[in-house]
């Protein structure tokens, strides 16, 4: 960078500011300029409003294709009710897996606390219903059956 | 918030969007284009260019203007933002034109005020290359203070910075200036 001599630094920042500012210039608009920057304005302003109607339609077209693939597939016997219900199985028998283990879990660390504080004799029925449903909702996983 | 801040976003939210708008456009006009012609560097069809955007930009949400700042200080802060915008696409537009032109660079300053202000071209086209030699920081804060007469805790307000910092960008622009024109007889005789 050049160095700036003694006579350049004796003008202050405020006067340099202002020659610069004078040298540089700034555009002034003349009425009819005006006139045609504020026509060009609001036709932007036009289509950013149409604009602003796209995301809406985008959506309405992905749903209003989801709902013709299912409908076109029901159409045909066999084909959607595989797929939906294999995939509704899966996720009910991994769910019913989690819910029996977390049940399982809850109640044999409840009952279990309550065995160690010596009142296993006063288990209340709350309790003891848990633990039946846990043993009943063993078995039936085991039979294959599905909880409610 | 200041008094005369809050009485400003006050009238304002009381106008529907369009009359707000109306007034926004009506106020602001001159100093956008001013604002952005200092930031795009002395072109004037690319300032208009950036201050139309600005104002689509503005009414689309204006709705959601709460009146947390001056609203003139919130319509700046898109300009400038706008404006950045448009020197990163200009950019990209130039090393795209290099390219393709096979290294050779478009004189840009020369394009760009061609005939089309009042004055000395040959020192608008000095200060633009000085102008463009400082950091996109400097060169904001030097066009709000400088050249718009905003206070350094105003520009603050726009550009969402400290006014600490801002004051060492400020020292910085202007002493890269002195030196980028120290042979510019109008500027510093």
């Amino acid at each position: 960078m050049k160095s700036i001599s003694q006579e350049q630094a004796m003008v202050t920042d405020a006067e340099f500011a202002r020659r610069f500012r004078e040298g540089w210039g700034a555009p002034s608009l003349t009425v009819q300029e005006r006139v045609a920057f504020d026509r060009d304005v609001w036709r932007r302003v036009e289509l950013v409003q149409r604009q602003r109607w796209v995301p809406a339609l985008v959506g309405v077209a992905v749903v209003a294709l989801m709902v013709v693939m299912v409908w076109v597939g029901r159409l045909r016997p066999g084909r959607s009710a595989d797929w939906l219900s294999s995939l509704y199985e899966a996720e009910v028998a991994a769910e019913t897996e989690v819910a029996v283990a977390e049940t399982a879990d809850l109640a044999g660390w409840r009952m279990g606390n309550l065995a160690a504080d010596d009142v296993a004799g006063d288990v209340s029925s709350e309790y003891g219903l848990l633990a039946q449903w846990v043993i009943v909702a063993r078995n039936e996983q085991n039979e294959g059956e599905w909880l409610p | 918030m200041h008094s005369t801040a809050l009485a400003e976003s006050a009238s304002v939210l009381t106008l529907s969007r369009e009359d707000a708008f109306v007034e926004l456009l009506r106020t602001e006009r001159e100093r956008a284009i001013r604002v952005a012609y200092h930031l795009v560097g002395g072109d004037r069809a690319a300032a208009e260019d950036v201050a139309q955007e600005a104002f689509a930009k503005a009414f689309k949400s204006l709705a959601s203007f709460r009146g947390h700042a001056k609203l003139s200080t919130w319509f700046l802060s898109i300009v400038i933002h706008e404006a950045q915008s448009q020197r990163r696409r200009q950019g990209v537009r130039e090393r795209w034109a290099r390219w393709v032109a096979g290294g050779v660079s478009p004189n840009r300053a020369e394009a760009s005020s061609a005939g089309v202000e009042p004055g000395d071209p040959a020192l608008r086209r000095r200060l633009a290359a000085a102008l463009a030699t400082l950091s996109a920081g400097q060169r904001q804060v030097f066009s709000l203070v400088h050249l718009e007469g905003l206070t350094v805790e105003e520009a603050s307000a726009v550009l969402g910075r400290s006014p600490g910092t801002l004051k060492s960008h400020l020292h910085r622009a202007l002493v890269r200036l002195r030196a980028e024109l120290y042979d510019v007889r109008e500027v510093l005789p």
